[in-house]
């Protein structure tokens, strides 16, 4: 019935809307055809890009692009007038007397908030009031755009400060995005991940990658509880707050085309590795008959037939073996790690009159990864509808699509990216069974494993803001978002794996594939009342209400006997055991429903209060546990609106506030860790299915509490240094975890509340304006975060370890939660070979010795606690130079160590130096490496990280360069007057990263998955 | 005019959207099912007592390493852990007790779930009492095992520490009973079970009152009422008219897919008993990992049809070695393994047999007894004369020769290693004493380490990592 009802005044409306939006008439009474240029700037006399330029009550209109620059043309005559807006800054008005150039300097108005609720408020939970005490930073979308990189969230890297992103591995991986850290102490990104909400309607995370970032027109982050708390218990971990690009009520079609096309480089070797000699000759220490620089060896020769008569003969015959391999030096990074092509097209149009407008774009990116076989793609529509409603509001309408899909070589237990380490240099791709791989050609290694997955997306949204009367705002959104999800990985009969499998012919080859569909449904309705008493109390009450629905469905079939064929259909269903064909299948729906309480209050623009109250209740969660609240409370003080400081030349701007709040948390909790809860195996006893009790449940399971206290300071010096401070303690107490328990409860571990986690941090960004001359501007900023996380209390012991054999704590009261424990190094005994260590009590700990879990020290930050930004930018005429860097600091990482070879190991290739640095007999002083004699899987102390296997993960990437020249408006017009702008660019994204890290990729700790560094061209042309 | 219709239109699209979010939020998973509505009927209370059935673990391999029914063939250097297993090596008992003892309580706590939701579920009465009467034998079985392996034996002490008795399902930090109030504990279960179960006779995968009086029978003779043990198990072998399944074609499909009359209880599943056994085997064409014990596989006489099916001649390279048969035979003869013999039926006639020596009043009619079953078997029959020490150890060794592989042996070995089997060691080449602590498997460290209430087995203190 309320479907019906529901489609039945859509489709009303959308008749309405169609005879409403008909062109209408052009007005002209004695005009001319002008051309105006000018500059439009903000209150800091940064440009302003976006913003309105029209002919008042003339259907003439423009925007003006990224630097502030527009250009109208059209026919109107002296004595209209030129009225420039921008959401949130007083509209200015000037009259045109005939003048060709005509800047504006726009200022803000706290008094026009009124016109954004209308025009502007497609996240209506975006209610400005909040601004004004928490935290809500913007994400600079020029310079997001600049970046040529396929992955929406990766490229947020470095934004915002506080909100980190970290990529995971090879292209196509999701990234972790975290806003100032984990909250809870269980990781991954169920309990962590930050809320995503596109223009009002919740989308996953997935979903979010997906995103075209050039149909994107803002990206607000919310970081503290004033922020947070409208969104309420989803909200626990920080929102992504995004609007997507609206149409233009100026009357002219806009079409813009933008372009990229560009390689994607190598990026950085982490390990030099040995050249032919080296290796010949480390080989020949390591005396293994596996590699040819031993077996062809006369060492060889003569300990194995020392009495044979030919053994001279044998001798030579062996190091002509060993000439002819010295000749070959393949580079395997350069072999295996390659350039690729990047290209990026994106076609937009705006349009619209003054009733209606309309924007549509369709994008399409293709990234080729540095491994064969991996790639990524995607294709997006996307399109946006305003409708003005008479005088009392706004309609709007978005829909989007989108498809992508990745490829990758690089599955569970095979990677391509570590042949680069295991190939020898005497070994060539085109010949030969190999050293490395007995029995086996270059041929033979690849083609082990695909994966591919793809993701096809389509939403839409709707919103009515309303303004029936004065200061009363009625808004309403509602969206659904679809996302499905497929993949296929696939192992080859014929790949190494399986043929080592010792299967039967008729079980090799494995194929999973799935089949994975999110369906997301959310509404929410808020009544928002503004009102300015006696000039100075401005007061905003706000209500509402909102219901999230999602519903995930999930099919997966694995099964084996494929052999070379990624066909499901040729599973072979005939095998038993663990070869047996699996079908997997999950729905899930969860509902969640919430209302909330706002108040806001201002005095004469100098105080702010806020206060916000929200209930959530979610379907996961049993009866007596389902509501859950998160309030907040805030303040603000702009002590730079006095009247005596009101046009102080120093100070231009001063702001300072601060907030509290708590919210519950369940996020990551699902029924079965708060009741009683069954579901049926595959297998079966007897002549019945298989009931079983999925986890031991925890009926005194409370949320998570989550409490953070934020201050702020923000200032301005001679309208050129802004500089943003702020402080956060976030506090999770009862942080959840799954804690091992006693054997005989029938499980090993239970979800409890545990404990404390606090994090605090601070924030700071500054920015300043050294030079701007009109013709040369030179702008600098840069950003800093540092997030120290401790873990304050447990509340059944004060070091808990996840597994009774484990010595290291997995958390341990007063450290932080992502501590590398190891021992301490007193570097290689030349006596034994084995390293020595330093034990808790001073003594020296042999290699062999049994270690306690006292011995263990810290290393040091998983976690990099500090990150941050530096960005320049300058432009000189009609050249404009953007550079970003990105740097991380204060962490640790264990090397990787996989090609530090024992002798076991000897046929594979070696890191360089290893010969010199390596201990190979008695007496051998300053090693670093420990004896190739011993395995690591043997001597339980060397599978810990220590002193001198762990480096610091530090670094500095250039993360986004740009170089852009804007083609003259004159040339334009006399050459193509049918351009209106139009620029070419040089744009790179990781350019170059530094690092002291003297291994693998700094960031994801992978020998072969750093992200890549991309160079472009860009064209930027606007009809 | 076309102001009031577009107020009109949305006021309804704002109905719409308001009706949107009116909806319930009692949403159930398609999937699973949450108290207080998952356990309501008979059906899905069988079903979760069917999972407990299935997480039952299956010991009698690792048992058999421990004690003398095996002895290594050449291929155990290939496996150094079943090496170190058959040398009564700490380790691999220290893995093997911690895989036990997580699975007989993960069995347990199934079973109290099912019990603390039983007064709940609606239907049969007869049917939910069935069903609550084979969770308490089967929770029984589970404690009486549990009892004999992390536990001294009866014997060594009944006040000594026991095992931990498990009644709710909630997160608990138990101590040890003692041994003496566990055997009451089960004695009150299987008491329990039995007279709420009737006569008739069920699938062998379920627990019937005779495999229940069986199992009560057992617990008596572990606690030494001969009387009650002999009057138990004499009930059984009325009611189950044991002597009448011993036949041929019952004793070699024991060891097939077929259904066999010998059977009381057996596990029963085609997928999870698949890979039973498996572990004796090296490859399929070389051999396995162990052969039968000699002294063993040497003591069957001709015709002795246990003896066929015990004994698996291998030709290996060299020679052909008495290799297990039995499960072994099946995987070799390429059947699929579906059952596992839990109890059968020889086990009430040589447990009555062992009672009636053991209360030492009735050594007469225990002749009587293995001899009527040894026929059956198509072995000789005892000496008429035969009594004292010199029956029991016979009817020791029958048990052998009938449960060979089954792992019964080593719960003999624990009870009379001081006495009448106190030589086993020797023969068998194991350097095991009587008074060795590895008798009493060690209480795991997923125990201990987070149960400050447990005590562990002495002996096995030094060999832990803090």
């Amino acid at each position: 019935m309320k479907f019906r009802l529901f489609f039945s005044s859509f489709v009303v409306f959308t008749l309405w809307m169609l005879t409403f939006t008909l062109p209408q008439a052009v007005r002209a009474q004695e005009v001319e055809e002008y051309t105006l240029t000018g500059v439009v700037t903000d209150p800091e006399a940064q440009p302003l890009a976006g913003a309105s330029v029209r002919i008042k009550d003339l259907p003439y209109g423009t925007l003006t692009d990224g630097d502030g620059k527009y250009q109208l043309r059209g026919k109107w005559k002296k004595g209209d007038f030129i009225v420039f807006s921008f959401v949130g800054m007083k509209s200015v008005q000037m009259e045109f007397f005939g003048q060709e150039k005509q800047d504006a300097a726009m200022q803000y108005d706290a008094k026009e908030m009124k016109e954004i609720t209308v025009t502007a408020n497609r996240n209506i939970n975006a209610i400005d009031v909040r601004a004004r005490s928490g935290v809500v930073q913007t994400v600079d979308m020029k310079r997001l755009i600049d970046k040529p990189m396929m992955d929406m969230s990766l490229a947020l890297q470095g934004s915002v400060p506080g909100l980190i992103v970290t990529n995971t591995g090879d292209l196509g991986s999701k990234p972790t995005i975290r806003i100032r850290g984990n909250s809870s102490l269980r990781k991954g990104d169920a309990a962590n991940e930050p809320l995503y909400v596109l223009d009002g309607k919740v989308i996953s995370s997935d979903a979010f990658m997906t995103i075209n970032p050039q149909d994107i027109k803002e990206i607000k982050v919310l970081k503290d509880a004033a922020a947070c708390a409208l969104y309420g218990i989803k909200a626990a971990n920080g929102v992504l707050e995004i609007t997507s690009q609206r149409g233009a009520n100026y009357g002219r079609i806009s079409v813009s085309y933008n372009f990229n096309m560009g390689v994607t480089m190598r990026g950085r070797r982490g390990v030099e590795l040995m050249d032919t000699d080296e290796k010949l000759e480390f080989e020949r220490r390591l005396k293994n008959e596996a590699a040819p620089g031993y077996r062809y060896s006369a060492d060889y020769f003569r300990t194995k037939y020392p009495n044979a008569p030919n053994l001279n003969a044998m001798i030579a015959d062996g190091q002509l073996k060993l000439d002819s391999l010295r000749n070959i030096h393949t580079d395997w990074f350069k072999e295996l790690i390659h350039r690729n092509m990047y290209q990026r097209h994106n076609v937009s149009i705006k349009g619209g009159n003054e009733n209606t407008s309309y924007y549509v774009s369709g994008n399409y990116a293709k990234q080729g990864g540095a491994l064969p076989g991996n790639e990524t793609q995607r294709a997006t529509v996307h399109m946006g509808l305003d409708q003005q409603l008479g005088k009392i509001g706004v309609l709007s309408l978005s829909a989007d699509g989108g498809y992508s899909d990745t490829d990758t070589p690089t599955g569970t237990t095979y990677s391509p990216a570590s042949l680069v380490y295991n190939l020898n240099p005497y070994e060539k791709p085109s010949e030969g069974t190999l050293w490395s791989y007995p029995n086996r050609t270059y041929r033979d290694l690849l083609n082990q494993f695909s994966s591919e997955s793809s993701d096809k997306r389509g939403g839409v949204s709707g919103s009515i803001n309303l303004d029936p009367i004065e200061g009363l705002t009625v808004a309403a959104v509602a969206g659904v978002d679809f996302l499905l999800t497929e993949g296929m990985q696939f192992t080859p009969a014929s790949s190494y794996e399986e043929q080592q499998s010792g299967e039967p012919v008729e079980a090799l080859g494995k194929l999973n594939k799935y089949k994975n569909t999110v369906a997301n449904v959310s509404s929410n309705i808020r009544v928002t009342y503004n009102k300015v008493f006696g000039g100075v109390h401005d007061l905003t009450l706000s209500a509402n209400t909102d219901y999230y629905l999602t519903n995930n469905d999930n099919v997966s079939i694995t099964g084996y006997g494929v052999g070379d064929h990624p066909s499901a259909a040729l599973i072979n269903q005939s095998l038993e055991g663990n070869r047996k064909p699996a079908v997997g299948s999950l729905k899930e729906k969860t509902r969640q429903l919430g209302a909330g309480l706002v108040g806001g209050y201002t005095y004469n623009n100098l105080y702010d209060a806020f206060a916000t109250y929200k209930w959530d209740a979610s379907s996961v969660l049993p009866r007596d546990k389902r509501w859950n609240a998160a309030w907040a409370v805030g303040v603000g003080w702009t002590p730079s609106n006095y009247r005596f400081l009101k046009d102080n030349r120093v100070l231009t701007n001063l702001k300072l506030k601060s907030s509290y709040g708590v919210t519950a948390s369940l996020a990551g909790v699902s029924a079965a860790s708060t009741i009683g809860t069954f579901a049926y195996s595959d297998d079966t006893y007897g002549n019945q299915r298989l009931l079983q009790l999925l986890a031991l449940y925890n009926t005194d399971l409370k949320p998570e509490q989550t409490t953070s206290i934020d201050a702020g300071l923000s200032f301005e010096l001679f309208k050129r240094l802004t500089v943003d401070f702020g402080w956060y303690r976030r506090e999770t107490a009862d942080a959840l975890l799954d804690v091992p328990i006693p054997a005989s409860n029938g499980f090993n571990t239970m979800k409890r509340n545990i404990g404390v986690l606090r994090n605090d941090g601070v924030e700071l960004s500054a920015s300043v304006r050294i030079v701007d001359n009109g013709i040369f501007r030179f702008r600098m900023g840069g950003s800093f975060a540092y997030n120290s996380n401790k873990v304050t209390d447990l509340y059944f012991t004060d070091k808990l370890y996840s597994g009774e054999t484990s010595l290291i704590p997995d958390f341990q009261i007063g450290k932080a939660y992502d501590i590398v424990y190891g021992l301490k190094s007193l570097g290689i005994n030349p006596r034994t070979g084995l390293p020595v260590f330093e034990g808790a009590d001073g003594r020296e700990i042999n290699a062999t010795d049994r270690l306690t879990r006292e011995d263990f020290t810290e290393l040091g930050h998983s976690t990099p606690p500090y990150t941050g930004t530096i960005n320049l930018s300058m432009s000189y005429r009609d050249f404009d130079l953007d550079v970003d860097f990105y740097y991380v600091a204060g962490g640790v990482r264990q090397y990787n160590y996989t090609y530090v070879r024992d002798m076991s190991a000897a046929n594979q290739n070696a890191i360089h130096g290893l010969l010199d640095k390596m201990w190979f007999e008695r007496g051998d002083l300053d090693k670093i490496y420990y004896s190739p004699f011993y395995s690591s899987a043997a001597i339980e102390t060397l599978s810990y990280p220590n002193t001198n296997t762990v480096g610091k993960s530090s670094y500095l990437r250039m993360s986004m360069l740009s170089l852009r020249y804007r083609v003259p408006q004159k040339f334009l017009t006399r050459h193509c007057p049918f351009i209106k702008f139009a620029n070419i660019a040089v744009q790179a994204s990781n350019l170059f990263t530094l690092t002291s890290y003297n291994e693998s990729d700094p960031e994801t700790g992978q020998l072969g998955a750093a992200v890549q560094p991309v160079l472009t061209m860009n064209l930027n042309v606007t009809f | 005019m076309k102001t009031a219709f577009t107020h009109y239109n949305l006021f309804y699209m704002l109905v719409g959207v308001v009706m949107l979010q009116a909806c319930s939020l009692d949403v159930p998973y398609e999937n699973q099912f949450s108290d207080p509505d998952a356990i309501t009927t008979p059906q899905m209370a069988r079903e979760l007592l069917a999972t407990a059935y299935s997480d039952l673990p299956h010991p009698e391999f690792q048992l058999s390493v421990l004690a003398d029914d095996y002895t290594p063939t050449s291929w155990i250097k290939r496996n150094t852990d079943l090496e170190n297993l058959y040398k009564w090596e700490p380790q691999p008992i220290i893995d093997f007790s911690c895989t036990l003892w997580q699975d007989y309580y993960s069995v347990v706590v199934t079973l109290n779930t099912l019990l603390e939701r039983l007064p709940a579920v609606q239907g049969d009465a007869k049917v939910v009492s069935r069903i609550e009467a084979e969770a308490k034998a089967l929770k029984a079985l589970c404690y009486f095992d549990l009892l004999r392996l992390f536990a001294p034996d009866y014997m060594d002490g009944k006040d000594k520490p026991g095992i931990v008795l498990k009644d709710k399902v909630e997160l608990g930090f138990l101590s040890r009973t003692n041994i003496e109030g566990c055997v009451t504990a089960i004695r009150s279960l299987l008491t329990e079970a039995v007279s709420a179960m009737s006569a008739d006779a069920g699938e062998c995968y379920w627990l019937s009152r005779s495999s229940s009086l069986y199992l009560l029978a057992q617990v008596e003779l572990y606690a030494g009422n001969y009387g009650d043990a002999a009057s138990y198990a004499g009930q059984v072998m009325a009611d189950a008219e044991v002597m009448e399944t011993l036949t041929p074609t019952a004793y070699a499909n024991l060891w097939s897919g077929n259904g066999s009359s010998e059977r009381l209880f057996a596990f029963y599943s085609p997928n999870l008993a698949s890979s039973f056994y498996q572990e004796i085997v090296y490859d399929a064409n070389s051999g396995d990992y162990l052969a039968m014990n000699n002294a063993l596989a040497s003591s069957y006489e001709d015709g002795d049809i246990r003896g066929d099916y015990t004994v698996y001649p291998f030709q290996t390279s060299l020679r052909v070695a008495d290799y297990f048969g039995k499960y072994n035979r099946m995987r070799k003869e390429k059947q699929e393994i579906a059952y596992i013999n839990k109890m059968r039926t020889a086990g009430v006639c040589l447990l009555l047999a062992e009672a009636y020596c053991l209360d030492g009043e009735h050594e007469e009619q225990a002749v009587a007894l293995m001899n009527e079953y040894l026929q059956k078997r198509g072995a000789s029959p005892l000496d008429e004369g035969l009594s004292g020490n010199a029956l029991l150890r016979r009817v020791l060794n029958e048990k052998w020769k009938e449960f060979a592989g089954e792992g019964q042996r080593f719960f003999d070995l624990k009870r009379y290693r001081h006495t009448l089997l106190s030589m086993w060691a020797t023969s068998a080449g194991k350097n095991v004493s009587a008074d060795d602590y590895r008798w009493n498997f060690p209480i795991p460290k997923e125990e201990y380490l987070y149960n400050d209430n447990i005590k562990q087995n002495e002996g096995w203190n030094q060999q832990q990592i803090q």
